[in-house]
């Protein structure tokens, strides 16, 4: 914590300083946001500082100042956001697990989840407009998954593009080197965006202890275009196209206790393709927006030469989405009317599934907004999903509003339901690991696998009798946020804090139902647990002088298990003491709450832009309270000091150098505190240098 | 066998000064890595050889991760099991009734999480034997007797490793009534 004080301290200190050096710059106008324009909140363009919801924006001038290549890298620099590193890198919002952040890249899902999360490393985020993230549910315009609230990507210009050519190198220590190349046109009518990036790696440890590198060996190419044609004033239509390749292989030589050499070999190969037709057309008040949207991935995943046996991990997986949409807008005189509807269509092929799963969802949603002089904004809505699976509908609706009370104070206060859809692996799962000796079977396939295992003479007994195995549920929560906004200095400094409380029911987890007569176990799934998540955002903006700006973000996050705490309160959770080997009951004060959350966190970055001599300066410090990591003595829940993972602290500086507003030189050097985490998070490398140029070739309006 | 014995009693006022607590005892490395199941008695502190199993003289017996009592299908003794979540010291009555009995589902089930123990999975694969889950014995004669699992692995070590220790050694504590009688004190 003194660690922390002392950056804290130095952070405000350079500030300071700089800030006094810098007196004398005066720049030519520095655009302050003010006129921010989001999409996310409502599905319109709205203004940021009009929007009901929490929400904020990264904008790509920090996005280059900090030389970020991939999304989990911008992420975690950002206040009230963790990461979490369980089979691919995923990110919490509000105390929420990953899989509870719906991740969009223009408003589109992204499909391949690896364990209900999207991996992070797979979206590249170097030429991107910005980011806008939304806290709190958002079902209600975007359906399942948007519990915890919605991070999406937005790589288009609202307005006309530039032609411009821009080649892009960065090297980064030890092992890292992204290409890319950007490029677009515009005539009359035409528009046309493409990129490229390469992300190559021959990889590198992080712990010389481990078999294979933590920085894992890779080669990564995103190709993404946009061709857009405007008919005349009112009419425009396009379209997207993106490919994504990713390769990852590991392999190393080791002894095993019989002293024979083994080779172990890890393989993953990713492959992507969106094809994304678009329709829009504007009169006066109404906007008519038609989309289309599709996306193949496949995955492949292998591991080979393990000494325990040879038992081979072998995965395949294939997923095809459809999605089509019609929205409709209409505003007059501070009323927004939104009405939309469309389907899409799921195929799953994969070597865990029994078959190929086919599912199709419908959907309608409304919402209305009034603004009233900008003094008062609300907003409600809802979204109505009737999914294949289920004779049911789900309800998704949410209310929020805005009060601009005056030019220092503003409060946003907001209300809504959001639900997160089983999905085809929580379903129809078929996997059995013969090596560790268990299955898991999908809730809606269960009963039949069971059936056929019992016939066979294979099951001992059950722990839950068949006749309890039955359809998932969504999970769904109830959620609410209360914000304030206070402006001492009004466009200079703001302060903000928003209380969250997020109230999961129906979450699914795998539990034991039955065992064989080899003594395996079954799982299958089970709508079960109540979780809440609350706490604290608080963060506060300062534009201390022209171009230099300071932002510091605290979060406090309370997660637990409503049924830990029921047991909890009725004396029912136990705990030995190793040493004496003494069972003692577990307090209530004991308990640490749900896994891999951090209590505390602070991040505090410090901009400086100086458009004179056309150079900038950027330096990010993150601290990661201590977290709950693993349940050390087999009581299931987070309750003792040797059980929780060590905070941290990152410290990343930037440096950008502009010459002939053409060339541009970024040097950085990312964790200058050279913090390493080899077993809770392996893939963090210790110091890190940065390296990178830009050359824009061609750059008119 | 009796490695030690705890001095480990249930301090609680004894208003009746004709009986002293009964003693807690510690039994420690019962060997449950044979072929057959290994047998123990509560009433003699000792394991009993292969020829006693179709007798009632045993009272609880331990192969791998499986544990059974004397009582029900294919056994020859009356007795049963009562897995409640407390503490040790808690327990001071066996209930008169309501003695699991082996069946075709067995008595303490098993299963991580399940029935006396927990399974950590990779990397370590240790097996932990879950806190709070006392287990009320009713013996293959009809005796009453509590007990807890204390440590999978040989020598009971502080924080076991499911790869490096060695497995299928039981140390278990209980308390033995031997009156007859339900108390447990």
């Amino acid at each position: 914590m003194s660690k922390l004080l002392t950056l804290l301290l130095f952070c405000a200190v350079a500030a300071v300083s700089n800030a006094q050096e810098l007196d004398t710059v005066i720049n030519e106008n520095v655009n302050n946001n003010i006129e921010e324009i989001v999409v996310t909140a409502t599905k319109t363009e709205t203004k940021i500082q009009n929007t009901t919801v929490p929400m904020s924006v990264i904008a790509s001038k920090y996005i280059k100042a900090s030389g970020t290549i991939k999304l989990g890298d911008l992420l975690q620099e950002q206040s009230g956001l963790q990461l979490s590193n369980f089979l691919g890198t995923g990110v919490q919002l509000q105390g929420l697990s990953a899989e509870y952040t719906l991740i969009l890249i223009n408003g589109e899902p992204i499909i391949g989840k690896n364990a209900g999360v999207v991996d992070l490393s797979r979206i590249v985020v170097n030429n991107i407009k910005r980011v806008e993230i939304v806290k709190g549910p958002v079902s209600c315009l975007y359906g399942s998954d948007a519990i915890g609230g919605v991070i999406n990507i937005i790589t288009e210009d609202v307005g006309k593009l530039k032609n411009a050519v821009d080649l892009s190198v960065q090297y980064k220590s030890p092992a890292i080197l992204t290409t890319s190349l950007f490029s677009s046109f515009s005539k009359k009518k035409v528009s046309f965006e493409n990129s490229v990036v390469h992300n190559y790696s021959n990889g590198f440890h992080t712990n010389k202890e481990t078999i294979f590198k933590e920085g894992a060996p890779h080669n990564d190419f995103t190709f993404s275009n946009k061709l857009t044609v405007r008919a005349n004033e009112r009419i425009q239509a396009g379209i997207g196209l993106k490919y994504y390749y990713s390769k990852l292989r590991n392999q190393d030589n080791y002894l095993n206790k019989s002293d024979s050499m083994i080779v172990a070999k890890q393989e993953d190969k990713i492959n992507e393709f969106n094809f994304s037709p678009f329709f829009k057309f504007v009169k006066n008040s109404i906007v008519l927006n038609i989309k289309n949207f599709n996306s193949y991935y496949t995955s492949a995943s292998n591991f080979s030469g393990f000494d325990l046996n040879d038992e081979l991990y072998d995965d395949s997986f294939k997923q095809l989405l459809s999605k089509l949409e019609v929205q409709f807008d209409y505003t007059k005189k501070g009323h927004l009317f939104t009405a939309g509807t469309g389907g899409f269509y799921n195929l799953v092929l994969s070597n865990r599934n029994t078959k190929k799963i086919h599912q199709h969802q419908e959907f309608l949603f409304f919402q209305y907004q009034y603004d009233w002089k900008s003094k008062i904004i609300f907003n409600v809505g809802n979204r109505i999903d009737f999914p294949s699976d289920y004779a049911i509908q789900w309800l998704s609706p949410k209310a929020s509003a805005r009060f601009n009370v005056n030019k220092y104070f503003a409060i946003k206060i907001s209300a809504g339901r959001g639900y997160k859809a089983p999905d085809v692996r929580q379903q129809y799962l078929n996997f059995t690991n013969a090596l560790v000796g268990y299955s898991i079977y999908g809730a809606h396939i269960a009963a039949e696998k069971l059936s056929e295992l019992e016939e066979l003479g294979q099951i001992h007994s059950y722990s839950i009798p068949i006749s309890e195995i039955k359809n998932l549920s969504p999970e769904k929560s109830w959620s609410a946020n209360a914000e304030i906004e206070i402006k001492p200095i009004p466009d200079k400094l703001t302060i903000s804090a928003n209380y969250f409380r997020n109230q999961i029911d129906n979450m699914i987890e795998a539990i034991p139902t039955a065992i064989k007569t080899n003594n395996a176990l079954i799982y299958t799934y089970y709508n079960l647990n109540k979780v809440y998540t609350q706490g604290v955002d608080a963060v506060v903006n300062y534009q201390i002088i022209k171009g230099l700006s300071l932002n510091v973000g605290y979060s406090f996050i309370d997660a637990k298990d409503e049924g830990i705490l029921k047991k909890l309160k009725d004396g029912k959770i136990f705990r030995r003491d190793p040493e004496t080997l003494e069972t003692v009951r577990v307090t209530k004060k004991e308990y640490g709450g749900l896994f891999d959350r951090s209590k505390h966190s602070f991040t505090c970055k410090v901009y400086y832009e100086n458009t004179k001599h056309a150079f900038s300066t950027y330096l990010r410090i993150i601290y990661r309270g201590k977290y709950g990591w693993n349940d050390n003595n087999g009581n299931q829940i987070l309750d003792v000091a040797s059980e929780y993972a060590k905070a941290y602290t990152l410290m990343n500086f930037s440096f950008t150098k502009s010459f002939k507003n053409k060339y541009h030189v970024m040097v950085g050097i990312d964790n200058m505190l050279n913090t390493k985490r080899p077993i809770h998070v392996p893939s963090m490398n210790g110091i890190t240098a940065v390296v990178g140029l830009t050359i824009n070739f061609l750059n008119t309006k | 066998m009796l490695s030690f014995i705890a001095l480990y009693s249930c301090t609680e006022e004894t208003k009746n000064p004709v009986k002293p607590p009964l003693t807690a005892v510690i039994e420690q490395d019962i060997n449950a890595s044979h072929a057959n199941y290994q047998y123990y008695s509560f009433a003699t502190g000792d394991t009993l050889p292969f020829a006693d199993s179709s007798t009632a003289n045993w009272d609880i017996a331990f192969k791998g991760t499986s544990v059974i009592v004397n009582g029900g299908t294919g056994k020859a003794g009356v007795g049963g099991v009562i897995i409640m979540d407390t503490l040790f010291s808690e327990v001071t009555e066996a209930p008169t009734a309501g003695y699991v009995q082996e069946s075709a589902s067995a008595a303490i089930p098993t299963g991580s999480n399940n029935g006396w123990y927990n399974y950590a999975g990779p990397p370590n694969h240790t097996i932990t034997p879950l806190a709070g889950k006392v287990f009320v014995i009713k013996t293959g004669a009809g005796k009453y007797a509590k007990m807890e699992f204390i440590s999978y692995y040989k020598g009971a070590p502080a924080t076991p490793n499911g790869l490096l220790d060695i497995s299928k050694y039981y140390t278990i504590r209980f308390v033995y009534q031997a009156d007859g009688s339900t108390s447990l004190k």
